[in-house]
């Protein structure tokens, strides 16, 4: 697949619009605030957690940048869902995002082709099992963090109307989601966009927006099928039995 | 006990504030301008009693029996030192001598030093003590608790043991008369927590979480142990599988790669 000087360039597809791409910007670094002036609060005996706290300007500033970060996070989490359910490319992008059976069915034929027991992978769609997992994961637990860290950040309001108990799990959930949200960031999100050396050291989807034909035809072939049927005068292509993930 | 009596008076009647009596320039001055004729006694009775501090004989209560000892605090706010006699006498703490908990002023010659270092309840409040006392150490250890992250992280309004125990009028939790007993929480929380209900504190404030005690924070947490390292453990075995299908040739290793 090296490219010579006389070769045509790969016809390459949108994935991502300019919209989605901002958002997941905002996303990213919204995240990683939260992470960063979180982390003392969940590991307060860390050194780290001093340096962080020294970093940002102390304790009080810390809960600043975080909450700050939470209401960015709040912001794009109330758009996002505006997005998804009024503009008709969210709609779009959202029925394609939910869980079907075929996604069990592919995520069992994976692991039977990685142990050996069938001969191929499945055939996925504009989104696979994983991505569909990463998604829901990530909007349940924006939800989770969204409702519990508003609850610590109003624990007075919140004690006018829920016992302490009530603060108390909202505090053990909000630790664990964090701690969950990013080594599901770090070990999953990852390896499937940086670490996979297929893609290593970085898919471009969320700079440019956009996926080469090649990419598209191995990772997402029903979706390159229906792209070309389509297409006026551009014959289906069969895709191969055997799809290099 | 008799000098505690002496000086309580004179104190009382002076009103000296703690910075006053500990500072001996600007206690004379003082004296000087308000009281010149006890302006012998007061030096005179600390003279008497300038002796070493131990915890057989503090000699604490001669000055801080008086209900004028004040000092200013660095905030510019005045600072009660007063000890209550009777209410020490009643609390859990009634047969401890003032040095088992304000440690930093033993050895020290009176007048001692003005600035006394924060009580640390934990001396003796901690596991593995002989002593008996309720051990409060796995609180300050949890950093899944509200009270005890703040404390750890230093948060300005981080609550310490007495800002709900109280001080030197510690009771027992079931006394009505205590601050912390079950129908006094509301008040008391509700210093720091303005409108805390009447089922504001109807579970633990010092969560321990175990099954039998705060036992939906206990399960809450297990759910999010199992579920973090269940899900973690799959992740990684996942891509072990994934590194691997690359590796013997079954799917792409490079970026555009059919096979290997």
């Amino acid at each position: 697949m090296t490219s010579t000087p006389d070769a045509p360039a790969e016809r390459r597809f949108k994935r991502m619009t300019l919209n989605q791409r901002i958002q997941h910007i905002i996303l990213m670094t919204s995240f990683f605030t939260l992470v960063v002036t979180g982390f003392p609060v969940r590991y307060p005996d860390s050194p780290v957690s001093s340096k962080i706290i020294q970093l940002v300007g102390g304790f009080t500033m810390r809960s600043r940048i975080h909450r700050l970060a939470a209401c960015v996070l709040i912001g794009l989490t109330v758009y996002h869902v505006f997005y998804m359910t009024l503009s008709k490319h969210g709609r779009s992008e959202l029925r394609a995002l939910m869980p079907a059976f075929k996604d069990a069915t592919d995520a069992i034929q994976m692991l039977k082709f990685y142990v050996g027991l069938t001969p191929n992978t499945p055939l996925f769609d504009r989104f696979n099992f994983i991505e569909k997992f990463e998604y829901l994961a990530l909007g349940w637990g924006s939800i989770l963090m969204i409702a519990t860290g508003l609850m610590l950040w109003f624990q007075n309001q919140t004690l006018e109307y829920l016992p302490k108990w009530t603060l108390d799990v909202a505090r053990v959930i909000h630790s664990y989601e964090a701690l969950l949200g990013f080594l599901a960031i770090i070990v999953w999100h990852f390896y499937q966009v940086h670490l996979n050396p297929q893609v290593f050291p970085m898919s471009r989807v969320w700079l440019d927006g956009e996926i080469s034909e090649h990419q598209l035809k191995t990772l997402h072939p029903l979706e390159y099928e229906r792209i070309l049927k389509q297409e006026v005068g551009r014959p289906t292509q069969p895709h191969p039995k055997n799809h290099s993930l | 006990m008799a000098d505690i009596h002496i000086d309580s008076g004179i104190v009382g009647i002076l009103n000296l504030t703690s910075t006053e009596r500990h500072n001996p320039k600007r206690r004379e001055n003082t004296m000087t301008g308000r009281l010149p004729v006890l302006s012998i006694l007061i030096p005179l009775s600390l003279a008497a009693g300038a002796r070493m501090v131990t915890a057989a004989e503090p000699a604490c209560l001669s000055c801080h029996s008086a209900p004028g000892f004040r000092e200013m605090g660095a905030n510019g706010v005045e600072k009660s030192l007063y000890v209550d006699q009777a209410a020490l006498a009643s609390s859990v703490h009634a047969s401890k001598s003032c040095l088992d908990c304000h440690v930093d002023f033993r050895g020290q010659s009176l007048p001692h030093k003005p600035t006394a270092q924060p009580v640390q309840c934990v001396r003796c409040h901690r596991s593995g003590n002989t002593l008996g006392t309720p051990d409060v150490s796995r609180i300050h250890n949890f950093a899944d608790i509200v009270h005890g992250s703040a404390l750890k992280n230093a948060k300005p309004d981080a609550p310490q043991c007495e800002d709900c125990h109280g001080t030197h009028e510690i009771r027992r939790a079931t006394d009505p008369k205590s601050t912390v007993y079950r129908g006094s929480l509301p008040a008391t929380c509700g210093k720091c927590h303005p409108g805390a209900g009447k089922d504001f504190a109807a579970e633990s404030i010092h969560v321990l979480t175990t099954p039998k005690r705060d036992a939906v924070v206990y399960w809450v947490r297990m759910f999010y142990i199992l579920l973090v390292v269940g899900l973690m453990s799959s992740f990684c075995g996942y891509i072990l599988l994934d590194l691997r299908a690359r590796w013997i040739g079954r799917l792409a290793w490079r970026r555009g790669d059919h096979r290997r």
